[in-house]
């Protein structure tokens, strides 16, 4: 979370960081690319496939282990993309605030993401009743 | 932040038509943007109908002939007449431009709009206050920093390095590139903006240059750097063909280059 601006002679003094973050939204893009296509690729080899199947597929460690880390990378990059999104458009005072909500929920996300891939790759995620 | 609409007492109303005299042929029109401080009213657009027969093929002298010959109280910035002052930068049909290199017969219409450079203070008519411009352009050091003591005569450099500066030091400040960008638009208080990156670019490029890592330090920032989303208005409007989202992208290679080194704070 950045600290309030400082300037000098009405410009900016530099916070001495920002290419971090750049290079890790970049290289988070590029992982996203293949792995994108993978869950892709999946969803339709999965489309239509029984509930026994569905959990097979997730009892693959492999499986599981590619879909958790596409699920955190995915909410990191999202996390990175929304954090610019409110520093454009949203006025200074209110930004650190909702840059830090916007971090909260993209991390409940992806806890939330592993936490029930685990659960179907573990086969302890049973039919709702009647189903 | 972002701005939707124009703050009140901003948004011009309807002005003065001055038509062109009986008879007069190629009659081209322009709808100018007229605002004058002193009298607090909102801007208006004011119309001129002047016929191309009676002043020069480019827009500048259009806009000198309406103030000699019809409106002596429209303002307006020029210098050079040739694309080398960078004074009359305005924004024409929506699209900044210099006056004096864009002719009229350019325009796609007979019904040309002529307004000062988005998102800036007007002072008056198509004059803006680029105060806050040149003052990120001076946050960026344009001069030579060595480390070598003063040779006697210039500072060699290969012509390969020579190159390398092509493309980069013909910016004459026009101030087109910056005032075209979304980003510095909304956020011109802490982004630096395309002018002033090229500008800082063209320094760290220069192989005679030895304050690179501090100037690359200077500009490492969230706002001041990377707040360019690679939109490339900038590169479109530049009137010395330019290309600012380059040198910006290659500013920010450096930034994450193995070679780079932070300095002191």
């Amino acid at each position: 979370m950045s600290a309030a601006p400082k300037f000098k002679n009405n410009v900016k003094i530099s916070e001495r960081h920002g290419a971090g973050e750049w290079k890790l939204e970049k290289l988070a893009l590029l992982a996203l690319m293949p792995l994108g296509l993978w869950v892709l690729s999946t969803g339709f080899t999965l489309a239509g496939a029984d509930y026994g199947a569905v959990i097979a597929w997730f009892g693959s460690t492999l499986n599981a282990g590619l879909l958790a880390v596409t699920a955190v990378v995915f909410c990191l990059f999202a996390s990175l993309a929304w954090k610019v999104i409110i520093e454009d458009y949203v006025p200074a005072s209110s930004r650190s605030g909702l840059v830090l909500v916007s971090n909260l929920v993209f991390l409940v996300l992806a806890a939330a993401s592993v936490f029930f891939i685990v659960r179907l790759a573990l086969g302890s995620a049973p039919l709702p009743a009647g189903v | 932040m972002v701005q939707l609409n124009l703050p009140r007492g901003s948004k011009p109303t309807t002005g003065k038509v001055h038509k062109a005299p009986a008879g007069a042929k190629n009659v081209k029109t322009y709808k100018v943007y007229r605002y004058d401080p002193e009298t607090d009213a909102d801007p208006r657009w004011d119309v001129y109908e002047v016929s191309a027969d009676d002043h020069g093929p480019m827009l500048l002298d259009a806009l000198i002939h309406i103030k000699n010959e019809i409106d002596p109280t429209l303002s307006f910035r020029r210098s050079c007449r040739e694309g080398i002052c960078g004074s009359c930068s305005m924004n024409v049909d929506g699209r900044n431009a210099l006056a004096c290199t864009k002719g009229w017969a350019e325009c796609s219409s007979h019904n040309i709009t002529i307004a000062p450079l988005p998102h800036q203070p007007v002072v008056k008519d198509l004059v803006t206050d680029l105060s806050l411009f040149y003052a990120q352009y001076d946050s960026i050091q344009p001069y030579l920093q060595s480390d070598l003591p003063d040779p006697e005569k210039e500072r060699l450099q290969s012509p390969e390095d020579r190159e390398k500066l092509d493309g980069l030091y013909e910016c004459i400040l026009c101030a087109c590139c910056s005032t075209s960008c979304p980003s510095y638009w909304w956020n011109q208080e802490e982004y630096l903006g395309p002018a002033a990156l090229l500008q800082s670019y063209r320094w760290i490029a220069d192989s005679r240059d030895d304050a690179t890592q501090k100037r690359l330090d200077d500009l490492e920032d969230p706002f001041k750097l990377y707040r360019c989303h690679t939109i490339m208005n900038c590169a479109q409007v530049c009137p010395k063909g330019l290309n600012p989202a380059k040198a910006i992208a290659e500013t920010k290679k450096l930034m994450v280059s193995p070679s780079r080194k932070k300095t002191a704070a």
